[in-house]
């Protein structure tokens, strides 16, 4: 079922790839540091992101669209192959399950406040697997689909929301010292790493040799409507409510009306949130499953799914049981980790290609 | 059925559950190939074997064979009976057999198609086509004379696919009068028919109608594959095949059209699908089928492309309406009541008040009386089941609401959902839309409107990973085309229409040439 996947196709899903948790949790985050400079920082993560992405582009040019572990196996040597894909696989399935955890928790809080996490849990990774089941090609398919809704959801957000909207509430601008919005930039640069992804998927694009600009195009939409989705927040509430809003964007869209007849809207916003999140969760648990098959050479992952699946959800389960301890790991432990596997790695990968070149250059020179 | 190369299915014999006889070869003896003939077809009261004997010439001995009913009784009288009397030569002395068989089937048979066999099993599928048997005694080969006509319905307007403004003709059960009807739309010499015979005992005349050059080469092996690889005793009507060859075996969306329609079936075979036309029921089949193209009607090209892209757009709302409307009631009600603006929510609390069931239950109440009465609509005479259909609605919808069992408002809901259930010209899709609403109203009443969207997701990644003979059931939207999409959610007006979409053929063709819109003459292009 795995066949290739278009390059904008492929960038639309590193949209998704950033963005579905990214409106969630980072606006609070950013704008507890950034105040209405948050855009600022938004600007500056981008930046790093783009850096990012280059680094990992060139990575999948390096490989060429085959399977990185493998690569990587064949230009050292396979233990060391073998050791990294450990660390990666316990990499994405931890990423795997804060972005369950992260679904789960919004569900509970804002949608189905009595159902069991348990059953929402397993509920959503059955979907997910059959998600998975179904090959990259229909997740980037459904994923195009349901960018295709921001030309509806976009307009009514903004339109909705015109009588609420107070420009002032951005000023002053420049307000912060750059210390400050760097510490402000690095969690979002964090999500922004995420385009690392596509080591994983590289074997099935179509023009893997086109990776960089894939990541940057990817990057550059989410950095525009996370910014999009930022000011209007902080036109709407400013800097002091939002801090003390856990998901100010959907508070926002919560006051969004039509005229008298529609009017809060949040749960149809949620609802559109909801299938986006199925599309980055799934892409996750796709490159899961990617390193799971590279890291043990086996040729089908299929019947694996179900038990990386059934890790998944009881780390979900018994790991992230507290959402503050979440948040804390998404304020500041989760920067070295990504920026361990989502730029160390990559550039790592870049240095071994460099290296082995040199080495086989010397040796020609030697012949 | 003369003239075509017949196919049969090459799997047919491999069922030893069928225990398909020895091929019989004639035997010289007349007598004998009419025992075995008869110990093979029984004594049917419709076969009649007559046998012929010349009195000036004993070893001249002639049998004729044919099915009545299925036989033009006219030819048989005067295309083989009579000239046959009639004919000197044949009373000759002189004339071995051999000589009789070349003259009867080159010079005195009157039939353009006459057909010879060597074995009983190469014969008698021709008798059970209409075709009259001649047998002679000391010739191990007969002849068939095509003397078939049997009576067949005319030509009339179609009962599942009207339109107000088009042709009004539809196909029949007969299979040649469908290819007929093809042949007068496309006088081209692309055309191509390919027949074959499906079923073991119904021995079912299939033909694949194409374009040469338009179709594409890959989606025609595939579809032959699998009209080969049917192995069964029966085909009486086109779902047989539809069920036999259709992608996503388990799937709730149909993957093959089907229509009755010849003027639909040439525009899909010009738009490069493929037309397969069965005999014996009139809806023929055309693949490969993308989901969009369920939402096209004949219609469309037949009236002004405004209308028909505003009539394209209601037809997309009326299939979400009638898949989601009765789950996003129930959703709404049970869990999102903070979804309705507050007078709204008064009123329907208002209505709901009184009603002891929960929202689901009344959903499923209302509905399956529904079903229940369009069915019945359905079986009844047909004088007084549209009657009874409407009646049954009004007095249960009413009866129901004044009992208190439902709210009015949910008999506004489920009427509006089955409504719009008819809006959706494909019969296929819209019947997958009422199974689905079903699962859908429970998953509203479990997990409200995350349920909706999850389920919908489900649903969205199926259709993402269905492909109809290859081609992704979902394109030419996902995967994106933008240039393709002139004829999906709206129709562009037809001298907009230069090329054929891609995506169903190997290559895009020209359709037609470029700059054609209508403009004054002499007209200033700045």
């Amino acid at each position: 079922m795995n066949r290739k996947v278009g390059t904008t196709q492929a960038a639309m899903l590193i949209v998704n790839t950033i963005l579905p948790t990214a409106t969630v949790v980072l606006p609070a985050i950013i704008s507890n540091y950034a105040e209405q400079d948050a855009p600022l920082a938004i600007l500056l993560s981008a930046f790093f992101g783009l850096l990012i992405a280059y680094i990992v582009g060139s990575a999948v040019r390096c490989t060429n669209g085959a399977p990185f572990l493998t690569w990587v196996g064949e230009k050292s040597s396979p233990a060391i192959a073998a050791v990294l894909g450990l660390f990666m696989l316990q990499f994405y399935l931890d990423t795997s399950t804060t972005i369950l955890r992260e679904f789960v928790n919004f569900l509970k809080d804002n949608v189905l406040i009595n159902t069991p996490i348990s059953i929402l849990c397993v509920l959503i990774l059955l979907i997910t697997i059959y998600m998975v089941r179904q090959g990259l090609e229909a997740i980037a398919r459904v994923n195009s689909l349901v960018i295709l809704l921001y030309l509806l959801f976009v307009p009514l957000y903004i339109f909705g929301l015109t009588d609420e909207m107070n420009v002032h509430q951005l000023l002053p601008m420049f307000d912060h010292s750059l210390a400050e919005l760097t510490l402000a930039s690095i969690t979002p640069t964090t999500w922004m790493s995420e385009v690392a992804v596509l080591l994983f998927l590289a074997p099935y694009l179509q023009s893997p040799q086109k990776a960089r600009i894939i990541g940057w195009t990817g990057l550059i939409f989410v950095a525009m409507l996370m910014m999009f989705s930022l000011i209007i927040a902080l036109m709407v509430f400013g800097p002091d409510l939002i801090r003390l809003s856990a998901y100010p964007g959907f508070s926002a869209a919560s006051i969004v009306h039509l005229g008298r007849f529609i009017e809060k809207l949040d749960i149809l916003f949620i609802s559109y949130w909801v299938l986006s999140i199925y599309v980055k969760f799934s892409i996750f648990l796709f490159a899961t499953v990617e390193c799971f098959k590279q890291t043990f050479r086996v040729g089908s992952s299929r019947p694996f799914i179900g038990t990386l699946g059934l890790l998944i959800v009881l780390e979900c389960l018994y790991t992230w049981q507290s959402t503050e301890k979440l948040n804390l790991y998404n304020k500041e432990g989760r920067f070295l980790v990504f920026f361990l596997f989502n730029v160390l790695v990559p550039l790592g990968a870049v240095g071994l290609d460099r290296f082995t070149k040199a080495k086989t250059k010397r040796k020609g020179w030697g012949a | 059925m003369p003239g075509n190369p017949q196919r049969t299915n090459p799997n047919k014999s491999d069922n030893a559950e069928q225990s398909v006889p020895a091929p019989f070869p004639l035997d010289p003896s007349l007598e004998v190939n009419l025992q075995v003939l008869s110990h093979r077809i029984g004594q049917s009261s419709d076969i009649v074997v007559r046998r012929f004997t010349n009195e000036s010439l004993s070893s001249l001995e002639l049998a004729f064979i044919y099915i009545d009913g299925l036989v033009n009784a006219d030819v048989v009288n005067q295309g083989v009976l009579q000239p046959l009397l009639e004919t000197v030569q044949l009373k000759s002395e002189f004339i071995s057999a051999t000589d009789a068989f070349q003259m009867i089937k080159t010079q005195i048979l009157p039939i353009g198609g006459v057909k010879e066999g060597n074995t009983l099993e190469a014969l008698l599928p021709m008798l059970f086509d209409g075709y009259t048997l001649i047998l002679l005694e000391g010739l191990q080969v007969g002849m068939a004379a095509d003397t078939s006509g049997w009576e067949k319905r005319s030509i009339n307007e179609p009962t599942s696919q009207g339109v107000i403004r088009g042709p009004k003709e539809g196909f029949t059960e007969s299979l040649r009068t469908g290819t007929s009807m093809l042949r007068r739309r496309l006088k081209t010499p692309d055309l191509r028919i390919e027949e074959y015979k499906i079923g073991q005992r119904t021995q079912t005349g299939v033909a694949l109608v194409y374009l040469e050059g338009i179709a594409s080469e890959q989606v025609l092996k595939e579809i032959r594959r699998r009209l080969n690889a049917i192995n069964t005793d029966s085909i009486l009507e086109s779902n047989y095949i539809e069920e036999f060859i259709q992608d996503g075996g388990l799937t709730p969306f149909p993957t093959i059209q089907n229509t009755e329609r010849p003027d639909a079936m040439a525009g899909g075979i010009l738009e490069g699908q493929v037309g397969i036309i069965i005999d014996g029921t009139p809806f023929a089949l055309l693949a490969p089928s993308t989901f969009f193209n369920f939402f096209q009607s004949s219609e469309d090209y037949y009236q002004r492309y405004d209308i028909s892209s505003f009539l394209r757009l209601i037809r997309y709302s009326a299939f979400f309406v009638s898949m989601l409307l009765p789950a996003l009631y129930i959703a709404v009600t049970t869990f999102h009541q903070e979804m309705l603006p507050t007078t709204l929510l008064i009123s329907l609390a208002a209505q709901r008040e009184g009603v002891p069931l929960p929202a689901l239950a009344e959903a499923l109440l209302m509905e399956l009386t529904f079903d229940v009465l369009r069915e019945a609509g359905v079986r009844m005479p047909r004088t007084i089941g549209p009657a009874i259909s409407i009646v049954g609605a009004l007095v249960l919808g009413q009866a129901a609401v004044q009992a208190g069992l439902v709210s009015a408002a949910m008999v506004i809901v489920v009427s509006f959902t089955a409504i719009s259930n008819f809006v959706i010209p494909s019969l296929a899709i819209a019947n997958s839309i009422r199974l689905i609403r079903f699962v859908m109203m429970f998953i509203a009443a479990t997990l409200g409107l995350f349920g909706i969207m999850s389920f919908l997701m489900v649903l969205l990644i199926h259709m993402a990973g269905l492909r109809s003979f290859g081609v992704p059931y979902l394109s030419p939207v996902a995967p994106m085309v933008p240039r393709y999409l002139k004829d999906i959610f709206i129709r562009v007006p037809l001298w907009d229409m230069t090329m054929r979409p891609k995506t169903i053929l190997g290559e895009e063709t020209r359709r037609q040439g470029e700059h054609q819109q209508p403009k004054p003459q002499g007209e200033d292009p700045v």
